[in-house]
């Protein structure tokens, strides 16, 4: 697969600067992993966002802010993609992790202001934290519309370590988000066409790491909550509040010599998540992959009530075991467990790696992987079974030179068999009928030297679905059939100077055929052409970035994201009859300014 | 997220897309109209819209096609001579469709019907209620710059006009100047530079009964 960061961490100083970024981890990630970025998050391998969990110290976590830009800082924690995650995680076939940064023995408060955000962090030897504060747009976007953000965006991390032994790390960490905005679409509308959305999400995670001889050990215990309010005009609200609990705990113990291995590691774990999410809904169907949409909701469309609450659950265990079949073969087989309500499933998975010579390594992985149906009105379909994906994946990898650094790179292909997913008949009633198909290949290659650093990354990628076994097969929502990614740094003395250029095939989307006017309701509906029989143009993007140290403790930027101003259709609007529309487009060439100071 | 992140990206759209749905000229729909828009058993009813167009003032059209596909009660629709009429059921029929449809005794039958004008340049779907008979409401007080209005209009320029229309719901329509509030009772009407077109306000009771009112408008 396309290089991890994780395998890149000395590459972290570039990333960290990654030209059209403004420092978000998580839009460096999805250039660099090439995941498909869409209105929900990611798509990983043809998976919906929604399948792909995004974790925080081992815990799902909302990570987005309600305009795009994630609730993390490079300083605060590690990112990483993970394509197929091993047995220890379940419900999902790829994941957005992020670990919280222990706290370092020394000082440290940096303090980082830019035209779009400001962020301060501290550091002491048993603790740390970082509070993040997003600059609210008080301007309106167009002459007809007021935006009011009556609080700015914030978001923050903490760790706290409250014991340190030889064999027992305990620590706390903390992670929060909180986000308002307020719109009327017309000035002088009445105010029963008001919108207000607001969302917060925190996280708290008790962490115990234990280490003695063989044995070590991993116990955390978590507990999430969350608040989502949209609220529009006087009929329409989707409310929901999450929350849940949950504990992870897993022993590993390293053999050596052990029926003829030298070396065996082996592992069991549990995993137990409780999650109450109380519902008041009064709003239109909730969006499904197989139903074709324009994104316009009647103000008047109530067509989904309830109010509740519904518990949902989630019990796991696991097994596995790493062991080297030979001095340069490595095998990892495992196998999960995992009691989602009432539907049980078991998820074998293993890979096998083979060192052809110091640099390269050949990796074939295989694996079973479920997601519980718990995704938006999915909740209120107790009938529904877990999705079910097996991925098989084969990957060569050159891996740069400890010492000169040098060339590396990373090509593979993957398949993926989707069964059992939940498909909308039109009417929101879900059934598990649907299938789905992704394959692909990727390749990565990379330069590090002294002064320089350059990427590429390439994925050519068919994912498409069915709705049921004897339909058509049609493009998945989010394939993306071509994306490259192009990077280079280099390094002046107290300059760095980087630019960035990224082409992505057009997403699909279906055609507005017409539409008939409900009299009663005095609204247009729009008729449907084939679904996703259409695509928008190709994206294309230029970003740079320009970094100055000044002294040892401050550093100044200039990031320009979208340098030609490449302004790309990703999406329609529609006038109330679907007889015009314009295009939705990337955003404009946007500056910003940086500053960042160390005391 | 993905409808929290759509209902950002409406809101944040610089203006609306045109024509806006208070404009009249353009060819639509404005409303549709069953008389009686419920009927009792045995009862007749026609079916007609206002029509806006692009290039003229609005007309009145009869159906060019009435259908009703999805329901148990498509005969009710009827073709005689030279126009389309809805014959509602008798009781009997009427007690079937209820047990049909899973319906309480005695309650009001819904029945879709789809109704093409101008032989399906104009698609539209209204919904009938069977099993009592009711009237489309009376249009409610009106008033236009804090009268009653004459039966036509003449304004002056680069004003803001307020009008008024008592009813459950409300629709404005104009050919001059533009409209803020248009699905309120309490509209703006910007008149803008001179001009000859109508002013139309459409009341609809939520029940199925509808009304409206077209005033011929100059703006000088």
């Amino acid at each position: 697969m396309v290089a991890r960061v994780a395998d890149a961490d000395e590459l972290r100083d570039a990333l960290e600067r990654a030209p059209g970024t403004v420092g978000d981890p998580v839009a460096t990630i999805a250039q660099t992993q090439l995941a498909v970025v869409t209105p929900e998050g990611l798509s990983i391998d043809g998976a919906m966002p929604f399948e792909v969990r995004t974790l925080v110290d081992g815990f799902d976590t909302p990570l987005f802010h309600l305009d795009g830009r994630s609730a993390l800082t490079w300083w605060g924690s590690t990112l990483a993609v993970e394509h197929a995650p091993g047995v220890q995680w379940g419900n999902g076939v790829a994941q957005l992790a992020t670990v919280t940064q222990a706290p370092k023995p020394w000082f440290a408060a940096p303090l980082t202001l830019t035209t779009v955000d400001a962020q301060l962090a501290v550091n002491f030897a048993d603790r740390r934290g970082v509070a993040r504060i997003w600059w609210p747009l008080e301007e309106a976007p167009g002459p007809n519309l007021t935006r009011v953000h009556t609080v700015p965006a914030l978001d923050g991390q903490y760790s706290y370590t409250l014991a340190s032994t030889h064999h027992l790390l305990v620590r706390l960490n903390g992670y929060g988000m909180l986000d308002s905005q307020h719109y009327d679409s017309d000035p002088v509308a009445h105010p029963d066409q008001h919108v207000s959305l607001f969302r917060t999400a925190f996280r708290l995670t008790l962490e115990e790491l234990y280490a003695r001889g063989p044995w070590t050990g991993t116990f955390a215990q978590s507990v999430l909550s969350t608040t989502d309010i949209v609220e529009r005009g006087d009929s329409q609200r989707h409310d929901e509040g999450r929350t849940g609990f949950g504990a992870r705990n897993e022993v590993r113990r390293a053999l050596r010599d052990v029926a003829g291995l030298a070396k065996l590691d082996v592992a069991v774990g549990a995993e137990a998540q409780v999650t109450a999410h109380d519902l008041d809904l009064a709003y239109a169907l909730d969006p499904h992959e197989n139903v074709p949409a324009t994104g316009v909701v009647a103000p008047d469309d109530t067509s989904q009530v309830y109010k509740g609450t519904i518990w949902t659950s989630d019990v796991g265990a696991w097994t596995s075991a790493r062991t080297q079949l030979a001095p340069n073969i490595r095998a990892m087989t495992g196998l999960r467990a995992d009691l989602f309500g009432t539907d049980f499933a078991l998820q074998p998975r293993g890979s096998l790696d083979l060192d052809l010579d110091a640099r390269h390594v050949a990796s074939l992985s295989a694996g079973a992987y479920r997601r519980a149906p718990t995704y938006a009105d999915e909740l209120e379909h107790s009938d529904l079974h877990p999705e079910r994906t097996s991925r098989v994946a084969f990957a060569l990898e050159r891996r740069p030179d400890p010492l000169d650094r040098g060339t590396f790179g990373v090509v593979g292909v993957y398949y993926l068999d989707r069964t059992n997913l939940v498909e909308d008949d039109g009417t929101g009633k879900l059934a598990n009928t649907g299938r789905g198909t992704t394959y692909g290949a990727s390749a990565s290659a990379g330069y590090y030297a002294h002064h320089w650093f350059a990427l590429a990354n390439l994925v050519v990628e068919h994912s498409d679905r069915q709705v049921t076994p004897t339909t058509r097969a049609r493009p998945f929502e989010y394939d993306q059939p071509v994306r490259l990614d192009l990077r280079v740094a280099r390094f002046l003395g107290p300059w760095q100077l980087a630019a960035h250029w990224s082409l992505r095939a057009g997403l699909p989307y279906t055609q507005v055929a017409g539409a008939h006017y409900d009299a009663d309701r005095d609204v247009y509906l729009p008729d449907f052409a084939t679904l996703y029989a259409e695509r928008f143009p190709w994206q294309h993007q230029l970003d740079v970035r320009v970094d100055r140290a000044i002294g040892g403790r401050v550093r100044a930027y200039l990031d320009i994201a979208n340098v030609y101003d490449a302004r790309t259709a990703i999406g329609w609007d529609y006038n109330f009859n679907f007889t015009e529309r314009r295009a939705v487009t990337t955003p404009a060439f946007a500056p910003t300014l940086g500053i960042r100071g160390e005391l | 997220m993905k409808r929290l992140v759509l209902l950002v990206a409406a809101c944040a759209t610089p203006s609306p897309v045109e024509p806006q749905a208070w404009q009249l000229d353009q060819d639509r729909a404005v409303a549709v109209r069953v008389t009686p828009p419920s009927l009792a058993a045995g009862e007749h009813a026609l079916v007609d819209a206002l029509i806006a167009h692009a290039d003229g003032p609005t007309t009145v059209e009869s159906a060019s096609v009435l259908i009703a596909p999805h329901s148990p009660l498509f005969t009710v629709v009827n073709y005689l001579f030279d126009h389309y009429e809805l014959i509602a059921p008798d009781e009997a029929t009427l007690a079937d469709a209820r047990i049909q449809l899973g319906l309480a005794p005695g309650a009001l039958v819904p029945l879709e019907v789809d109704c093409d004008f101008e032989q399906y340049k104009f698609l539209t779907v209204k919904q009938v209620l069977l099993g009592a008979h009711a009237d489309n409401p009376a249009l409610g007080a009106v008033t236009i710059a804090g009268q009653p209005p004459d039966a036509t209009l003449a304004l002056g320029r680069d004003s803001d006009i307020a009008l008024h229309a008592a009813g459950a719901t409300i629709r404005w329509l104009t050919s001059c100047g533009t409209l803020d509030a248009s699905d309120e009772p309490d509209a703006v009407l910007h008149t803008g530079s001179s001009c000859s077109g109508e002013l139309v306000v459409v009341e609809r009771d939520g029940a199925g009964g509808t009304a409206w009112q077209v005033w011929p408008l100059t703006v000088e």
